[in-house]
């Protein structure tokens, strides 16, 4: 069933100009994402996982960001051929974000109240009385007590995790059929951490909502989607079923990214590993495979091309000397 | 709130209370006093205006009198200088002229420097910008003075628009509310345009991009707000210097305000009337300083939730 | 697995900070033109005597000329007194030139150390000495000026310390800034750990390493000291006759603005040049110095 793609990229482009030259942030991501579906993308900073996304819905500051090729097919509308004003229709409704930083993603200068109905006001033409009565429907879901007094209050009243949760309930407001949470986690304690990634997952199960859950860290995804992306300089470099990217990794770096995940119930002598060596500089990126430096299969052919994205069946991966298990 | 505003209005008391202290002593530390210049008095005379004017009495009692004059009769004492006028006379005389100046001085600063710091922001880097921005420069880097002749030769020499010094009905103002305000309105469209520019992509402005909202809403309801703070804040500042300003404008236009007064006095070691002058500025920019704090507060929920 | 196999950044050549900063500033052209003309201005201050037509007292009692507009006899016209004005403005430059650069270095000593001694020590004594000079720097300063000259006199050695009391806050807070980030650096390590004193990391090591933002601000300081003077010599309360400085000599003309409008104009036009050039050929050491400051306030 065709209707069953909810999203569909092709190969989107981004760049950023500098007066040192061009950033190549985002370099021919293609992916597809069906309803009711949960995906994880994975990569370090500077891997272009939040700058694509951005993206898609045109959020990156252009100047000095560009998007400059590519297609973003949500329900069939390519998003970066829409008007503003289509793109406006479907930003904040069909699909919303949930940013990392709670401590500043909220508007310290206004009420709690009139953040969260904002949105849905101007989507659905819902009454005043009726966006509150969701609000506080929704703070209950998300676990925040008293609603009323939280509404009336202002976000430098609340803590971190409580924030987070304010901004989950604010992305649910408009049963949006998409949700992309960007690091949703990274700024927080460790212990609401858990709680805050539960809940997410608990929610869009119940809203039938399909997730892009963005993070550096493989294990937060691990719980929560069904299939994995995982990203670097720009490049989709693997993708494939949770189960099968743990259980067999193509792309060293894939590899490397399992492997520096501390495992509590494993014997480690000596240093916890990491992938040596340190992210490429995106500017004025050669053609040729980013992870080279710092990859332990490497040769010469690695050198002279991006190594395209080939499939065996079961997911894909970019590499000339994947790992074969 | 309550409190705060509470609090902000009590801290004015102390201060003002060593301010006057403060200008009291300091003043009275002049070698030389405020008769010590004319002719050499016979002995007779000068114990008699000693003693009319309370001079030989020890510096603590006079600072009590004084104190308490100012205090329960706010009274500040005759002039020393002038003979018929109590310092009293000349700050109800000149007072409101000043006053009237600075505050329409201010206002035309803040008004201005807003609208020209929006839309420099919003027409950024082509000739609005540019224009605004010019203009900005040339109000900073001017001495008042010559901001002043400028204004008087093209606009009342040449162009024949208004008078060109006195004091009267509105057409005296111009010149010396467009010379006092234009390089605080300077400051005022750089602060104003820097602050809408980087909350345009502040985190919380993101957020309110993504969902959905059109820019012109997110730039009146989520990003004016926080552009604000920093005008505000300079408010203060920029009112005491229209207060220092004031004795150069009123000088060159020849406007009867506190501000030649004040030099005048200091010029002739007229104790009382600089004191009184001293205390009444002071006065003004902490009950200045205090109204920023109130607009703050009122801007910033942060503040006043503390 | 134990190889360092850490990438290879590109390893820009090491430019001393000096040479990289001038490299940048001589491309600024405004800062160029500015650091032209003050140099200029310096030239003609101190060749005065030669360069000025007439000197600055000078009254031909025969015929005397007064408030003649510009001509070539008197390129910027004569005052009241029948004074040649162009040769009173370059003799009113020495003046006013003198005091902003002196009164700049006094302020620059002071506040240097001042912030130095409370960046390096830290602790309580920085508190107590930055607590003591915000209080300073609220207060309206030219007030504090007037005061200072009410009290002690209109001389001129007066008119030095009252400016320059006013105008070294501002330095001293820069130097603590730098003074603080630097104290922890390597070569400080190295000086302790040969016993070098306390004083001598100060003078010797932390201050030539924080000099950069110092040099910024100390050209940005003595055009709004060169400001204050004007203001007070137009007050009538800074430089006195005969000496003459460019306030004093626009305070003369005040009188006459509609009648001998170059009598006003020609000194606030020295003035306003100085002050421009300064402040282009400061915010030019700004952005070599440090560029990432670029268009900020």
């Amino acid at each position: 069933m065709a209707n069953n793609i909810l999203l569909q990229v092709n190969d989107i482009r981004t760049v950023f100009k500098t007066d040192d030259g061009l950033i190549y942030a985002v370099n021919g991501v293609s992916y597809t994402l069906g309803r009711n579906e949960a995906i994880g993308v994975v990569g370090e900073s500077g891997s272009g996982k939040s700058v694509c996304h951005l993206s898609m819905l045109r959020l990156i500051p252009q100047p000095p960001g560009k998007i400059v090729g590519g297609e973003v097919l949500f329900e069939g509308k390519n998003l970066l051929a829409l008007s503003s004003e289509e793109l406006r229709a479907i930003r904040g409704n069909d699909i919303t974000f949930i940013f990392q930083d709670p401590m500043t993603s909220l508007n310290p200068f206004l009420k709690i109240e009139t953040q969260m109905i904002e949105g849905i006001m101007l989507h659905k033409k819902v009454s005043r009385d009726e966006a509150r009565a969701r609000a506080i429907e929704l703070f209950h879901r998300v676990g925040i007590s008293d609603p009323e007094k939280r509404l009336a209050g202002y976000p430098h009243q609340m803590s971190g995790g409580m924030r987070q949760r304010v901004m989950i309930a604010m992305a649910l407001m408009t049963k949006p059929k998409l949700l992309i949470a960007d690091e949703p986690t990274t700024a927080l304690d460790v212990t609401i951490q858990a709680q805050i990634l539960e809940l997410i997952n608990t929610l869009r199960k119940e809203e039938g909502m399909s997730l892009i859950l963005i993070s550096h860290n493989l294990g937060v995804v691990a719980g929560m989607t069904e299939r994995i992306i995982v990203m670097y300089a720009g490049y989709i470099v693997e993708e494939n079923t949770t189960d099968e990217i743990f259980a067999h990794p193509r792309h060293p770096y894939t590899v490397g990214l399992i492997r520096s995940i501390p495992k509590i119930h494993e014997k480690r002598e000596g240093k916890f590993y990491s992938i040596p060596g340190t992210p490429p500089n995106l500017l004025n990126l050669p053609d040729a495979c980013p992870f080279y430096p710092r990859c332990d299969r490497r040769s010469d052919i690695c050198t002279k091309k991006m190594p395209p994205l080939a499939t065996n069946g079961q997911g894909r991966f970019a590499c000339y000397h994947p790992y074969e298990e | 709130m309550l409190r705060y505003t509470l609090r902000r209005f009590l801290a004015m008391i102390p201060t003002l209370f060593v301010i006057i202290t403060v200008t009291f002593f300091v003043i009275r530390l002049v070698p030389g006093g405020p008769f010590s210049r004319e002719k050499a008095l016979p002995e007779a005379v000068l114990r008699n205006i000693e003693q009319k004017y309370h001079l030989d009495e020890p510096m603590w009692k006079q600072y009590f009198r004084y104190m308490g004059d100012i205090v329960f009769r706010l009274d500040f004492g005759p002039s020393f200088r002038s003979r018929v006028f109590t310092v009293n006379d000349i700050i109800k005389r000149k007072l409101p002229v000043s006053f009237q100046v600075g505050v329409e001085a201010l206002a035309v600063a803040l008004v201005l420097g807003l609208a020209f710091g929006l839309v420099s922001a919003l027409y950024r880097n082509r000739w609005p910008d540019y224009v605004f921005t010019g203009v900005s420069v040339i109000g900073i880097s001017l001495p008042l003075f010559v901001i002043a002749s400028i204004f008087i030769l093209i606009l009342a020499r040449w162009l024949h628009l208004v008078p060109v010094a006195g004091w009267g009905g509105f057409e005296y103002h111009l010149i010396p509310v467009l010379s006092l305000a234009w390089p605080y309105m300077a400051y005022i469209t750089r602060l104003t345009k820097v602050g809408i520019l980087e909350n345009m992509y502040k985190e919380y402005v993101m957020t309110a991009r993504a969902k959905g909202l059109s820019e012109s809403t997110i730039l009146v309801r989520h990003v004016l707000k926080g552009s604000l703070i920093p005008v505000i804040s300079f408010l203060g500042p920029a009112f005491a210097g229209i207060v220092t300003g004031s004795m150069v404008v009123e000088s060159i236009c020849n406007i009867p305000g506190i501000g030649v007064e004040f030099v005048q006095a200091a010029f002739n070691r007229d104790y009382t009337v600089i004191t009184g002058i001293t205390v009444v500025y002071a006065t003004l920019l902490v009950v200045m300083n205090f109204l920023v704090d109130m607009v703050y507060a009122i801007l910033d929920p942060r503040i006043r939730y503390k | 697995m134990n190889e360092n196999r850490e990438l290879q950044l590109e390893e820009v050549q090491g430019v001393s900070l000096w040479k990289d900063a001038w490299r940048r500033l001589l491309k600024n052209q405004m800062a160029v033109i500015g650091g032209i003309i003050v140099l200029l201005f310096i030239v003609i201050a101190l060749f005065a005597p030669v360069i000025a037509p007439y000197s600055y007292e000078e009254i031909n009692f025969d015929n005397p000329q007064i408030n003649q507009p510009p001509s070539l006899a008197h390129p910027f016209g004569t005052d009241g007194l029948g004074r040649d004005l162009f040769s009173r403005v370059i003799y009113g430059s020495r003046v006013s030139i003198a005091i902003g650069f002196v009164t700049g270095l006094v302020a620059l000593f002071i506040g240097v150390s001042y912030g130095a001694i409370a960046g390096f020590v830290g602790g309580k004594l920085d508190e107590m000495m930055m607590r003591f000079a915000d209080i300073l720097y609220s207060l309206p300063y030219m007030f504090f000026v007037i005061l200072l000259m009410v009290i002690f006199g209109r001389n001129f050695i007066m008119l030095f310390v009252g400016i320059a009391s006013v105008s070294w806050m501002t330095i001293a807070r820069i130097t603590r800034g730098q003074i603080m980030s630097l104290k922890n650096n390597e070569f400080v390590e190295a000086a302790k750990s040969i016993g070098a004193s306390r004083r001598r990391i100060i003078f010797r090591h932390l201050i030539p390493n924080a000099l950069g933002p110092i040099v910024v601000y100390l050209t940005l300081t003595i055009p709004s000291i060169m400001l204050e003077e004007a203001f007070l010599s137009f007050l009538g309360l800074g430089v006195q006759a005969p000496m003459t400085s460019w306030g004093l000599l626009a305070a003369e003309g005040k009188g006459v603005i509609t009648t001998y409008p170059w009598q006003i104009i020609f000194p606030g036009l020295a003035l306003t040049l100085m002050l421009f050039s300064l402040n282009f050929l400061g915010e030019g050491l700004r952005d070599a110095l440090d560029p990432s400051q670029k268009n900020k306030l």
